[in-house]
């Protein structure tokens, strides 16, 4: 028996590859938004599967995910959590604080920032490593953070004890926000992060 | 009043006999809880199901369906309990992320719990499983009420 707030997370080097790919998620975020973007990784962390619900903070608090799968010399997965209210209000500042009936447009752009967050990581990755990596469409989730990640953890994890987890912070337009970047590719002996990232701890 | 919360992670299976204890497992997408109650003592125990079937050899617990349920079983056993008087509930088992390549790992989570307990004999009282949105779930160990909590705010009993 185990319980989940007995395991602990483990902090790690950030690996270069990481903080480039940040700053072009960054470039791609200024490009759409039209404002200039950065984007930080704050931290990266070795989190335990028990503690997922944990990841933004309270196990039950509502976050928005972004989900992309990808394929081609590696599969798996990449998802960005934010926490909703912060990256709502991010949003509404760009879009000049819409009613209530330009609800459908929020949740749009949402997502919109998201997929670009997300596709410029990995592209950032992939074109670091010279791998061919290829995104499957986005997905936008309301929900929990360990209801939307359970599923990904069930299907590629297995039996590992812990996945990398990457705090970001965004500032935007004097604007701050956070989130957490979780990239699960499938494992084998080549797919290790570390390995794709280029320099392990 | 609840005096002690035990969360229940993923994978794991605990088993409480404080009266003012409750067990939780937050937010569960394809994740499903087992929750047992048995009125004499009372006793509660849950098991926080990732997988549905064990590979093989793998040491018995509360992550795969199918070792879950003889593991809630002997668990209860053990603290004096008797599993086929015990209410049996299931809840969880949601496809939060549809629309992906992802298997429907949710759906064979409860047919491989079913399949368990129907070879240990045992009959489920009461379910909540699939749907998409995820679920936070407490089992109450004084009086075996199991609440269930949405993502989206919404509240009710099981």
């Amino acid at each position: 028996m185990s319980q989940s707030r007995s395991a602990r997370t483990r902090r790690l080097p950030i690996p270069d590859a990481i903080l480039e790919a940040a700053s072009r998620s960054a470039v791609a975020l200024s490009s759409f938004v039209e404002e200039p973007v950065s984007m930080t990784p704050r931290s990266v962390s070795e989190w335990p599967t028990t503690r997922l619900p944990y990841l933004l903070g309270r196990p039950d608090t509502r976050v928005l995910g972004v989900y992309l799968g990808f394929e081609g010399d590696l599969d798996g997965h990449i998802v960005l959590l934010l926490r909703r209210n912060r990256a709502r209000h991010l949003v509404m500042q760009i879009l000049g604080n819409p009613t209530e009936e330009d609800e459908n447009m929020v949740n749009s752009a949402l997502g919109e920032v998201g997929n670009i967050t997300v596709s410029s990581f990995l592209s950032a990755l992939a074109d670091r490593r010279q791998l061919d990596l290829r995104p499957t469409p986005p997905i936008v989730v309301d929900d929990l953070a360990g209801a939307i990640l359970d599923a990904i953890v069930a299907d590629v994890v297995g039996d590992l004890d812990s996945i990398m987890t990457i705090e970001v912070d965004l500032n935007w337009g004097g604007m701050r926000g956070g989130g957490t970047l979780l990239i699960i590719p499938r494992p084998s002996a080549e797919t290790n992060m570390f390995h794709v990232l280029g320099n392990g701890p | 009043m609840i005096a002690s919360v035990l969360a229940v992670g993923l994978g794991a299976a605990q088993l409480s006999r404080d009266p003012d204890a409750e067990l939780v497992a937050f937010s569960l997408g394809s994740c499903v809880a087992i929750c047992v109650w048995d009125p004499t003592g009372p006793i509660a125990a849950m098991a926080h199901v990732v997988l549905p079937d064990a590979p093989d050899h793998h040491p018995a617990g509360g992550k795969y369906g199918n070792q879950a349920v003889p593991y809630l079983v002997d668990l209860l056993r053990r603290a004096g309990g008797h599993p086929w008087r015990a209410q049996w509930k299931l809840a969880g088992g949601a496809n939060v992320l549809r629309g992906t390549k992802l298997p429907p790992i949710g759906e064979r989570n409860v047919q491989a719990i079913r399949a368990a307990m129907r070879a240990q004999g045992l009959t489920i009282s009461a379910e909540e499983t699939g749907g998409t949105v995820g679920r936070t779930i407490r089992l109450r160990v004084r009086d075996g009420v199991i609440q269930l909590r949405l993502a989206g705010g919404r509240e009710h009993c099981l």
